[in-house]
């Protein structure tokens, strides 16, 4: 690659960097993985820069490559282990949002890695729903319901009251 | 309230660890990769770093990326008999690649090398190479590599013991088997508990054990019982445990190694015999427990408190009672020296609750501990950016 591509590689990337490592964490739960899915990403991406620094949606495409990097993780021993020790301790109601913070991290890792991977794409990455599912490879209906279903998921774990208008629907 | 808008809050105000990836050495390495794949699709026999037959040694001191220092966050719990401790350097060898690494590395889908496991002795090495979704299993017996007919599609080898009996598991609907000498055996489920999970575990007899539940789904435990298959059979009996029991390992002396778990994770650290009879680990007061491993008069896991994100490492005296928190992180192995290997939030070896200084092959780069043996052995990974390679430390 020339030496302007490579300025060019290194620009995007590191403008970015602190949000991709933040997506993956978000996704892996732990910083050594999220280190590894990044990593995996970024290589992967300067194998195709020369095609790639073209695309009409470069987040999207690194997003893609992202988020099967992370659905590809094996459940090694290792990653078995650790996924199946951050069940996190269910805390009681509170309005402290430190505590919120603390325990969403946590949570995030209960849902499964597909519906989790959605949740942080669309509310943390900002990707549109047919992005979101061109990155996952599922339909935009798949990524609705999974969201919708997530959002579920995480205020139960996370003891968190029902929104009114959610309440209310369920109601008719 | 809980709604779309306060969820991207939480995200964006979380806490992160900063990233250990930089850009210029994804440069690097981008390049380098760039430039090997480049020799190899001209046809060209590229000499591969890491020679395909003998280790390579590389002697390091403690500064080639290894850490030693007291975690801030151990506490310090009152020890009376804790296992040596003391200043140690560590030297590095990597480990030898076996022959199919060159054929490997020209397969676009290839990523690494890793070690997984190894038997208390050190003899036996386990681990895999991981191409696209699948792992290739690789035995190491006394330093030399070998590919492990076990699955044509994928396997996993996840404990070894001195005898080099393997288990694992294999197939795209993984499954746990035995590999002993040649024979592969696929370890079958009790009836109506068809979902065996999350990996078989072996003490040094051949015993195996695992939990079994009669629904797929990660998130769902819901019927859970324990297993045990004694040496050399294929039919597990179920273990008289409580539907909240889950093994985590096992040690010599038959007792299962594990801890009950509630709707919020983890509860009370355990060690059951086949009987079914139950010794609770105390843990410090207000914390949840669950034991991953135990060798000898050591066992080592975890410990949770309210309010704290991510559990410490825990190591009992099965012999004394004592009960030390030692670091942030989860106690996932152990060796006859009371030596713990943690995972989350670092894949290192503690040593009385000092983090042993593993070098890493090439300099600024990361040292992940994944086995200790008897002697002090270190298994790993030394990842330095774009190749993880395989390697043993000695300290």
């Amino acid at each position: 690659m020339s030496r302007e591509s490579d300025g060019d590689f290194t620009e995007y990337v590191s403008a970015r960097l602190e949000r991709l490592h933040r997506t993956a964490y978000f996704m892996c739960g732990d910083t050594h993985t999220a280190d590894d899915v990044v990593q995996a990403t970024l290589l992967s991406l300067y194998g195709r820069w020369r095609h790639a620094r073209s695309a009409d949606n470069l987040d999207g495409y690194v997003y893609r490559i992202m988020t099967r990097r992370f659905l590809d993780l094996k459940r090694s021993r290792w990653s078995r282990v650790f996924l199946r020790d951050t069940v996190p301790e269910r805390p009681t109601p509170a309005d402290d949002s430190v505590e919120h913070r603390d325990s969403l991290i946590a949570a995030l890792q209960q849902l499964p890695k597909g519906q989790r991977a959605i949740l942080v794409l669309r509310y943390f990455s900002d990707l549109s729903v047919e992005s979101t599912a061109q990155a996952l490879g599922c339909s935009t209906g798949n990524v609705k319901s999974q969201c919708s279903r997530g959002l579920a998921t995480l205020r139960t774990i996370m003891a968190v009251p029902e929104p009114a208008a959610a309440r209310h629907r369920g109601g008719h | 309230m809980f709604e779309e808008n306060e969820f991207r809050a939480l995200l964006n105000d979380a806490d992160v660890p900063p990233t250990g990836v930089d850009v210029g050495r994804v440069l690097h390495a981008g390049r380098r990769r760039a430039r090997h794949r480049s020799l190899a699709g001209v046809g060209g026999t590229l000499a591969v770093m890491l020679a395909v037959a003998g280790v390579v040694p590389l002697t390091l001191g403690p500064t080639g990326g290894g850490q030693s220092e007291t975690d801030p966050t151990a506490s310090g719990a009152a020890a009376t008999a804790g296992p040596s401790a003391g200043p140690r350097t560590c030297t590095v060898t990597a480990l030898a690649m076996p022959a199919e690494y060159q054929a490997w590395q020209n397969q676009p889908k290839f990523q690494r090398v890793e070690v997984n496991t190894a038997d208390p002795t050190g003899r036996y090495i386990g681990g895999h190479a991981v191409i696209g979704q699948n792992l290739i299993p690789i035995l190491w017996t006394d330093g030399v590599p070998q590919v492990l007919p076990i699955d044509p599609t994928t396997a996993s080898i996840d404990a070894i013991n001195e005898h080099g009996v393997v288990v694992g598991m294999a197939s795209a609907a993984p499954r746990p088997y035995r590999y002993d000498h040649g024979t592969v055996t696929k370890l079958l489920p009790p009836p109506h508990k068809l979902f065996l999970y999350p990996q078989p575990y072996l003490n040094a007899a051949g015993d195996i054990t695992m939990n079994a539940k009669p629904k797929a789904g990660y998130d769902d435990e819901a019927g859970t019982v324990v297993v045990w298959w004694r040496a050399g059979t294929r039919v597990p009996v179920v273990l008289p445990l409580s539907e909240n029991a889950r093994a985590q390992g096992i040690g010599d002396d038959g007792r299962i190694v594990g801890g009950t778990v509630g709707d919020a994770g983890a509860l009370d650290a355990y060690l059951w015999d086949p009987r079914g009879d139950g010794r609770k680990l105390a843990g410090p007061a207000g914390t949840r427990t669950n034991a991953h491993a135990a060798r000898g008069e050591w066992a080592t896991g975890g410990a949770w408190r309210s309010g704290q994100q991510g559990p410490t490492v825990m190591l009992w005296n099965l012999r004394t009672g004592e009960a030390r928190e030692l670091a942030a992180g989860l106690g996932v192995g152990v060796n006859s020296s009371g030596w713990v290997v943690t995972s989350a939030p670092t894949a290192t070896v503690l040593v009385d609750g000092v983090k042993l200084a593993l070098p890493a092959v090439v300099a600024g780069g990361v040292a992940k501990a994944k086995a200790v043996a008897d002697d002090g052995t270190v298994f790993g990974d030394s990842y330095d950016g774009d190749d993880s390679v395989p390697v043993r430390w000695r300290c």
